[in-house]
C-alpha cells in the first residue's frame, strides 16, 4: 500500500500531467509502434492540406512535386505499416519522417515555393522526428528540412532573389529548435516514463511480496490454530485427570474437561479467577507459595491433597505442580495435573484391614494347633506312644509349615504396599549366620546334606533389623539345604569386601540342582518357581527369595546369585557394614522383643 | 480361693484362652477371670486387682491396647503386670503395644511351655520390685 501511495505522490502525478505537445509526445514516444499513428495523423493531415486547393488562389504551380509529393505521402504510409513492427529498429522507423519532409518539400515546391501555405506542414515530420530518441534524427533531419526548404529553388533559381534568404536560414533553424526542445521533451518525459515503469515494477514486486507475506502469516496462523485445537482437544480429552493451568498470578487459564468432572467446577466459572478463591482449595492453596518457590526452582512438585466436592464428599487426590515457561524460559505460571486416588486410597485400606483380618483369622487357630500339640507332647501323666508322637510330629511340622506361608504372604503384602519396615540398630551378623546354620541343621542332617559355617574370626556388625537379616539368612539357607541331594554340601560364609565403604558378604553355596541361566533374572519375583524345583518335586510357593531380596533392599544391600544346572548355586546377600558399636551399647535384640522375636 | 499370683486372661477365642490358661497353671498361678473382650476385661481387672493382665490385642469392645493404657492411667492398679498377646507380627504393632505400656508383647502362635516361663518371669519381678 505505501508503494502505491508512493507511485500516486504529487510527483508521480507530474509525471502524467503534461502539456498538450507532451501528450502528443508522450503518446507517440512511449510506444514504440507509434510509427503507424504518426505516419496516419501525418497523412490526415496531408489529405486535410489538399482542401486548400479549394481556396481561390492556392493551385499547383508544378503539377509534377504536387503528384510527387503525393505518391511519397502514400509510400511513407504504406511503409509506416510495415515498419510498425516491434522487432524494427527505431532507426530505420525514422525513415518514415524523412519520406514526410521530402513530400512536404516537393508539395510546397509545386505550390508556390518560399511563399507556399503548406510550409507549416513540415512542423509535424519534425516533431515526429524530435520524438524519436537520441540526437542522430535530428542531426540527419536537419540537412534533408534543409533539402526540403531548398527544393522550390531548384524548380525557380529566382525566388532566391526575391530576398527570401531570411526565410530559408531561419525556418530550417526555428523548425531545428523545435526538433530540439521536443527531443528534449521526449527525453525528459521517457527518463520519467522509465521512473514510472520503474516505481510500478517495483511497487508490483513489493504487492507480490507483500501478498506472498500475508499467505505465509496465513498460513502459520492456521497451522497454529491447528495446533493449539489438537493441543485443547488432547488436554480435553484427558477425562480422568484435572489439568488446570495458571499465570504467574494463580489466575486461572486452562480448566480441562477432567477438572470440571473431578472438582464440580464448570470451566466458565474457573476460567479467569484466581486458584486461590476456589471453595475447597484452602489446604492446597496455603502452603501454595512455599510449594510454588520449589516448582519455580525447577522440580515438579507433588502433592496429596483432600478435596471436599459441592456435594460434601471428600476425594484423595495427588497433585503434580509443574512450572510453565516462556520462550525466554522464565515462569510464565504453573500446571496443576490432578489424579483422583480415592478408589486406590480405598482400595489399599481394604487391602490392609484384608491382611489384617487374614493375619488374624489364619493365626488364631494356628496358635491353637501348634499350642495344644505342644500340650499332648509334654503331657508327663499319659505320654504318647512312640507311633502317636511321629503323628503328632507330623502335624506339628506342617502346622509349622501352614504357619511360614501365612507370615510369608503377609510380609510380602506388606513389601507390597509399601508398609514394610525395619528397625534399625547394630547386628552383628556372626549370630544370626551361626543361628540360621543352627535351625536349619536338624533339616540338613535328615536330609543327609553337610552344613557348615566357615569360622569368621571378626564379628561383622550392620545397621539393620536382626529379625529380618534372620529371616533372610534362613530363607538362602533353608533354600540351599531344601535345593540339594543327599551326599551334598552347603557352605556357608560371612565375610566383607574390604573396600572403603567396607561391605558384609554372607554366601550360601551348595551343590545342588541349579537354576536355568535364563531363569536367574525371574528368581526374585513373587511365587516363581525355578523349572528345576518344579521337576524334582521341591515344596514352596516362590516367595522366599523375594522376601529376602526385598529385606535385603531396605537394609541397602542386595542379593546375587551364581549357578549352574547340576552343580550348584551359590547366593551372595550383600549389606553395607558399619563400626562395632561402643561398649556397653547392646548389639543383640531389645529387651522387651529378645524373648518373643524368633518365638514360633 | 486359688493361692498365689492372679491372672485374668482375655481373648476372644475360647481356645487360646483355655490354652493361656494352661500355661498360666502351669507358671503356679491361678485364672482369676478368663473374659472374650477387653471392656470385661477391664471390669475383671478393677474387679480383682489381679497380679497379671495377659490380653488379646484385638479384641471386641476395647482392644488390648485401650485396656493397658486404662491400666496404666489408673494409679490404683498400676502396678499389675500386662502381657499383650497378638497375631500380628510387623514391628509398628509392637512398637504401639510397648508404648502403651506394656511388660511385654508376645506373638501368636505362642508355645504355652514359653509362655509359662514369660508369665513366672513377669510375676517374679513384680514380687521383687
Amino acid at each position: 500500500m505505501a508503494i502505491a501511495e508512493a507511485v500516486r505522490s504529487p510527483r508521480g502525478i507530474a509525471a502524467h500531467r503534461s502539456d498538450s505537445v507532451s501528450s502528443f509526445v508522450r503518446h507517440f514516444a512511449s510506444d514504440p509502434n507509434s510509427v503507424l499513428e504518426r505516419q496516419l495523423c501525418m497523412a490526415s493531415t496531408y489529405l486535410l492540406s489538399q482542401l486548400l486547393f479549394l481556396i481561390p488562389g492556392v493551385s499547383a504551380i508544378y503539377l509534377k512535386p504536387v503528384l510527387a509529393a503525393g505518391a511519397l505521402m502514400v509510400a511513407a504510409t504504406v511503409g509506416a505499416y510495415f515498419l510498425r513492427a516491434p522487432a524494427v529498429p527505431h532507426r530505420v522507423a525514422m525513415v518514415i519522417p524523412l519520406v514526410d519532409i521530402l513530400s512536404v518539400g516537393l508539395l510546397r515546391a509545386g505550390t508556390g515555393g518560399v511563399g507556399s501555405i503548406f510550409t507549416f506542414m513540415l512542423v509535424l515530420p519534425v516533431i515526429s522526428l524530435g520524438v524519436e530518441p537520441g540526437r542522430l534524427p535530428m542531426l540527419i533531419g536537419g540537412p534533408v528540412t534543409i533539402a526540403a526548404l531548398l527544393l522550390p529553388v531548384a524548380y525557380d533559381p529566382a525566388q532566391l532573389g526575391d530576398g527570401q534568404w531570411s526565410r530559408i536560414i531561419f525556418g530550417p533553424i526555428i523548425l531545428g529548435l523545435t526538433c530540439l526542445s521536443v527531443n528534449e521533451l521526449a527525453r525528459r518525459l521517457r527518463s520519467r516514463v522509465r521512473a514510472v515503469q520503474r516505481l510500478r515494477r517495483e511497487q508490483e514486486r513489493l504487492l507480490a511480496e507483500a501478498r506472498d507475506h500475508a499467505d505465509a502469516s496465513a498460513a502459520a496462523s492456521a497451522l497454529l490454530r491447528e495446533s493449539t485445537n489438537e493441543l485443547v482437544s488432547v488436554i480435553d480429552a484427558v477425562t480422568e485427570q484435572a489439568i488446570v493451568g495458571t499465570d504467574r498470578t494463580g489466575r486461572v487459564d486452562v480448566f480441562n474437561t477432567g477438572a470440571q468432572k473431578m472438582l464440580g467446577v464448570a470451566a466458565h466459572d474457573a476460567i479467569g479467577r484466581s486458584i486461590a478463591r476456589f471453595d475447597g482449595f484452602d489446604e492446597l492453596t496455603d502452603s501454595l507459595q512455599t510449594f510454588l518457590t520449589e516448582v519455580r526452582s525447577g522440580d515438579p512438585q507433588v502433592r496429596d491433597w483432600t478435596y471436599t466436592t459441592r456435594d460434601g464428599s471428600e476425594l484423595s487426590i495427588k497433585v503434580a505442580v509443574t512450572a510453565r515457561r516462556d520462550a525466554a524460559g522464565d515462569v510464565d505460571g504453573f500446571l496443576f495435573v490432578a489424579t483422583d486416588v480415592t478408589a486406590d486410597r480405598e482400595q489399599a485400606r481394604m487391602k490392609d484391614q484384608f491382611v489384617n483380618l487374614i493375619s488374624h483369622e489364619l493365626r488364631t487357630p494356628l496358635s491353637s494347633i501348634l499350642g495344644y500339640l505342644e500340650l499332648l507332647e509334654d503331657d508327663e501323666e499319659t505320654p504318647l506312644t512312640p507311633e502317636q508322637a511321629q503323628y503328632v510330629g507330623t502335624i506339628e511340622r506342617n502346622a509349622n509349615r501352614l504357619l511360614r506361608l501365612v507370615s510369608d504372604l503377609l510380609f510380602t503384602a506388606q513389601v507390597e504396599s509399601g508398609r514394610f519396615q525395619i528397625q534399625e540398630q547394630a547386628v552383628d551378623l556372626q549370630t544370626v549366620v551361626a543361628a540360621s546354620v543352627e535351625s536349619a541343621s536338624p533339616v540338613a542332617a535328615g536330609r543327609g546334606v553337610t552344613l557348615r559355617m566357615a569360622a569368621c574370626d571378626e564379628p561383622v556388625f550392620v545397621c539393620g533389623d536382626p529379625m529380618r537379616l534372620g529371616q533372610a539368612v534362613d530363607n538362602l539357607v533353608s533354600n540351599a539345604v531344601k535345593f540339594t541331594p543327599s551326599g551334598g554340601r552347603v557352605a556357608v560364609t560371612l565375610g566383607t569386601d574390604g573396600g572403603d565403604d567396607a561391605r558384609a558378604l554372607i554366601s550360601v553355596s551348595d551343590t545342588g540342582v541349579g537354576i536355568p541361566a535364563d531363569e536367574v533374572d525371574r528368581l526374585f519375583s513373587r511365587f516363581f518357581r525355578a523349572s528345576t524345583a518344579s521337576a524334582n518335586a521341591i515344596p514352596g510357593v516362590g516367595l522366599g527369595l523375594s522376601i529376602t531380596r526385598a529385606i535385603a533392599v531396605a537394609h541397602r544391600g542386595q542379593v546375587r546369585v551364581a549357578s549352574t544346572v547340576g552343580a550348584g548355586t551359590t547366593f551372595t546377600l550383600d549389606i553395607p557394614q558399619v563400626a562395632a558399636p561402643q561398649a556397653g551399647v547392646p548389639a543383640g535384640l531389645p529387651a522387651a522383643l529378645s524373648a518373643t522375636a524368633r518365638a514360633g | 480361693m486359688a493361692e498365689g499370683p492372679v491372672v485374668v486372661i482375655a481373648d476372644d477365642d475360647a481356645d487360646i484362652r483355655h490354652l493361656v490358661g494352661v500355661a498360666v497353671q502351669r507358671a503356679g498361678a491361678s485364672v482369676g477371670a478368663s473374659v472374650s473382650d477387653g471392656a470385661a476385661a477391664w471390669q475383671a481387672i478393677l474387679d480383682i486387682g489381679p497380679d497379671l493382665a495377659i490380653l488379646d490385642v484385638a479384641m471386641p469392645r476395647m482392644s488390648g491396647l485401650q485396656v493397658c493404657r486404662a491400666v496404666r492411667a489408673d494409679p490404683a492398679i498400676a502396678g499389675t503386670r500386662v502381657l499383650l498377646l497378638s497375631a500380628a507380627v510387623h514391628t509398628t504393632a509392637i512398637e504401639a503395644g510397648l508404648a502403651a505400656g506394656a511388660d511385654l508383647y508376645s506373638h501368636k502362635p505362642f508355645s504355652p511351655r514359653s509362655l509359662a516361663m514369660q508369665i513366672r518371669n513377669l510375676l517374679t519381678a513384680q514380687v521383687n520390685s
